[in-house]
């Protein structure tokens, strides 16, 4: 869009990720004039390329909230955007063949219910009979019925159309080139020309939010990362539930998608912010290959066919940066997810509408508090699949 | 000392025999070569496996000196380089070649990397395509060289290209059942064409001695030929086609269909490499300073880098290898570089006229029924990635396999990443060059799981085994 005239608007959304592209559709929803801008096509960074996995299972207690929140809007997410997502419940299990992870596990099923996630610890011997495709003998699992996995390909696609529909502006192929603030407005100026001013401005920038926010005089620890997949060749259906496990410190996560192709993922690959690509780096591959031949024995004899990276933001406690700027009255940050953000796009789209138009939100974020780190932080645990 | 540089040479065709036999003979000792192939040769001068007899004339035909010349030049070498047959390399990360074999993967470290990797059958889907019965051209060639079998009972040939009068041709020769041979091609082509091949009459005549041959065999020609359709149930049962403006139906059991040859260049994409759009070829060469060099320490020869034919490859090899041996301070003689460049613009201007008579049909792809499957591994069909384009309105291919799936399967786009860019282009009026290409990943082929894990972290290995050991101990959990 060429335009040389400064266009006025509600809210102006920096990032064509999951996070900003839900965020422009419920704000839409709600009556919001929003303008999104991409640099490239909307969902093409770590929304576009993960695992698409729909998890509750395992999430550090301050996420959960958030995590549930968007697991109902999931549960009739064909309904809200009228396409496909591809989306599927068929349930995840985290599996334990040390005591102590079994130990932890069960430590995080307590917790997660008082949060209503809907945990099953099941024994060995259920996990066996519950999933004989699984090769390892294990102690128990963690089982999350609610959980399942989506096309991380078309969600994001689907809901910028959605978001059209409802008269938002999504401009892809178009950076921005500054972001200001001039006392009572944001004035924004793309690479095409476009100038738009509004007085709410999202960051949604993903691994990119640091160097936005630092527009702002705002400094953010972000740091980039590579979730990396794998995908074999398609067979039959086999894998009925996504399975997480832990090796050596590090998630090894798996699903089989509806059309046969069983998906890995074991990273970090290697990112650069300033190419925007990331590579796959061999050797998670053979280390994924490795402990999928004993998980998963029946892919021994078969071939994987695609490998890929995607960059991400990483934040020190891997919990987002998700809330109000400090410095800048207006300005509200929603990047940093840390590799598992995809699952919470409709519940941070809610989330951002919320605090956007009525000025606080229901769910609980404070744990995203995005100056957490000023302070000497609380240790926290999250777990990066 | 320059000439310890681990040079690594992907492929053993005539581009990769060349580049190694260069770089043996100016000094360089640490040398590996990587072939995919059980033997040296390429797929042009092809060998016959273990057992099979057949003398080189009935193999090569008028090309057993060339193709002997270069067996021997790659036998000499025999013993004195790491040369690995049967393998394939499927990546190349920071500095080293990722290689899979039948006893596992494995990683060759390099200082230079000489890719000449070759080229493969350049398809346009048409309703039946994916038959069984329907094959390549190249593969139907390879089916005669390799284990002397024909494709079918009753062959078509179809498509355009040399190859498409050659292989009609050799099999003829060898006593299969070519029905016809049809070519999108029209005759006024071939008449523009040939003036500018006229510059190497021998290799002109050549062409025009292989239809003779077919017509005296009464062999069905066809040119100026629209295919419409392959026909069958299980298989092939015969191919519809018009020409000169009437429809006709000829019966066959099987297919070769190509319509010229596509770079494998994903390996010298994924080394980095920039890649060049030819316009009159529309098809996505890899760029080189003119002499092979591509990147840092990377070098492109043959038909890996752009299609130019068998004796392009061969010279282009050793005009890479020459460019390498520059590089590391060991340059060769001046006046073998100037043949060579004199050699290769004569090819080139030859190649032109080839190019120029056996146009590439592109305007087909635009209209492909719905119905018919454009990514054969994914089973998509044109329907289908048009809704996609229609839907979504994709700015380039890449983002049209994310969203579609053509593209994604065992043979990585190699196959419909071509046509995918045309129909894009031809659907949305964007020029092919500004709707991109797929870009190269690795693995290029599919690797089996079961020999990747063998190069697994050690603490990995050593944490499943623990897991592994402990089965008997827990049985109280």
């Amino acid at each position: 869009m060429a335009m040389t005239r400064v266009f006025e608007t509600d809210v102006i959304i920096i990032g064509g990720g999951i996070a900003g592209v839900c965020s422009a559709y419920y704000l839409a929803r709600r009556g919001a004039r929003v303008s999104l801008f991409e640099r490239g096509a909307v969902g093409t960074q770590a929304s576009g390329v993960n695992f698409g996995g729909l998890r509750t299972n395992g999430r550090a207690e301050p996420e959960l909230p958030l995590s549930l929140r968007a697991r109902r809007q999931w549960q009739k997410i064909e309904a809200l955007v009228g396409d496909s997502c591809e989306t599927e419940i068929t349930g995840h299990v985290e599996i334990c063949d040390r005591p102590e992870h079994l130990a932890a596990v069960e430590q995080w099923s307590v917790m997660a219910e008082h949060h209503g996630v809907g945990v099953q610890m099941l024994t060995g011997a259920e996990v066996a009979r519950r999933f004989p495709w699984i090769g390892t003998k294990v102690l128990g699992g963690c089982f999350v019925a609610g959980d399942g996995a989506a096309n991380p390909r078309l969600v994001t696609p689907v809901f910028a159309i959605a978001a059209r529909r409802l008269g938002a502006g999504i401009y892809e192929y178009d950076a921005v080139r500054t972001a200001r603030h001039d006392g009572t407005c944001f004035q924004i100026e793309t690479e095409s020309g476009t100038k738009a001013r509004a007085p709410i401005l999202i960051n949604a920038a993903g691994a990119w939010g640091a160097r936005l926010a630092a527009q702002f005089s705002e400094i953010f620890p972000l740091d980039v990362m590579a979730p990396q997949m794998v995908v074999s060749e398609p067979f039959p259906r086999m894998v009925t539930s996504t399975v997480d496990y832990p090796v050596n410190g590090r998630f090894f996560y798996a699903r089989q998608i509806g059309r046969g192709n069983l998906l890995f993922g074991r990273g970090p690959g290697r990112a650069d912010l300033d190419t925007g690509r990331a590579k796959y780096v061999p050797q998670n591959l053979f280390d994924a290959s490795r402990i999928a031949v004993d998980v998963l024995p029946f892919l021994r004899g078969r071939n994987f066919i695609r490998s890929w990276a995607g960059v991400e933001g990483k934040s020190p406690d891997s919990l987002p940066f998700l809330g109000r700027s400090r410095a800048v009255g207006g300005l509200i940050h929603a990047f940093g997810f840390s590799g598992h953000g995809f699952q919470l796009g409709p519940g941070i789209g809610e989330v951002v509408a919320e605090l956007v138009l009525d000025g606080r939100t229901s769910t609980q974020i404070e744990g995203f508090d995005p100056y957490r780190f000023e302070v000497p932080s609380k240790p926290m645990q999250a777990q990066t699949a | 000392m320059a000439g310890n540089d681990r040079i690594v040479v992907v492929g053993s065709g005539p581009a990769g025999s060349r580049a190694a036999e260069t770089l043996y003979r100016a000094g360089c000792r640490n040398l590996t070569l990587i072939s995919e192939a059980p033997a040296s040769g390429g797929q042009i001068y092809r060998r016959q496996p273990a057992g099979f007899k057949r003398p080189p004339a009935s193999l090569y035909g008028d090309d057993a000196a060339k193709a002997l010349r270069l067996h021997d030049a790659f036998d000499a070498l025999a013993g004195e380089i790491d040369y690995r047959p049967n393998t394939l390399v499927w990546n190349i990360f920071e500095g080293a070649v990722h290689t899979s074999d039948a006893s596992g993967t494995d990683r060759v470290e390099f200082d230079r990397l000489v890719l000449s990797t070759g080229a493969m059958d350049r398809i346009i889907p048409i309703p039946g395509w994916t038959l069984p019965g329907v094959f390549t051209l190249g593969g139907s060639q390879i089916a005669l060289k390799n284990q002397a079998c024909s494709i079918g009972r009753a062959v078509v040939f179809a498509g355009t290209g040399p190859l498409l009068y050659l292989v009609a041709y050799q099999y003829a020769k060898a006593g299969a059942n070519v029905v016809a041979v049809l070519d999108s091609a029209s005759y006024a082509d071939k008449v523009r064409g040939a003036a500018r091949m006229a510059r190497m009459p021998r290799m002109l005549l050549r062409g025009l001695a292989y239809r003779r041959y077919l017509s005296r065999k009464r062999i069905m020609l066809r040119e100026g030929v629209r295919l419409r359709s392959i026909e069958g149930g299980d298989s092939v049962q015969g191919i519809h086609f018009s020409a000169g403006g009437r429809d006709a139906f000829v019966p066959c059991d099987a297919v070769g269909l190509g319509f010229g040859l596509s770079p494998e260049m994903q390996l010298a994409e994924i080394a980095g490499c920039r890649t060049r759009f030819d316009a009159d070829n529309r098809q996505w060469v890899v760029a080189h300073d003119g002499q092979g060099r591509a990147g840092d320490g990377i070098y492109v020869a043959g038909d890996g880098s752009a299609i130019g034919g068998a004796d392009v490859a061969e010279l282009a090899g050793e005009r890479a290898a020459l460019a390498l041996l520059a590089d590391i301070g060991l340059p060769g003689p001046k006046a073998r570089l100037r043949q060579i460049e004199r050699d290769l613009g004569q090819l080139a201007a030859f190649r032109k006229g080839v190019e120029t008579s056996f146009p590439f049909p592109a305007g087909w792809i635009g209209e492909a029924p719905d119905e018919t499957i454009l990514c054969r591994c994914e089973n998509v069909t044109f329907g289908e990635v048009r809704a996609a384009i229609d839907r979504f309105e994709p700015q380039e291919v890449n983002r049209l396999k994310a969203l579609a799936r053509p593209g994604m399967g065992r043979c990585q786009g190699r196959v419909c990443g071509p046509v995918l860019a045309e129909l894009l282009s031809a659907t949305t009026g964007k020029a092919l060059d500004q709707v991109g290409k797929l870009r190269g990943q690795g693995p290029v082929k599919p690797i089996s799981y079961g020999r990747t894990c063998g190069q697994a972290d050690p603490q990995v290995d050593a944490w499943m085994r623990a897991g592994e050991k402990r089965d008997g101990d827990d049985q109280g959990f």
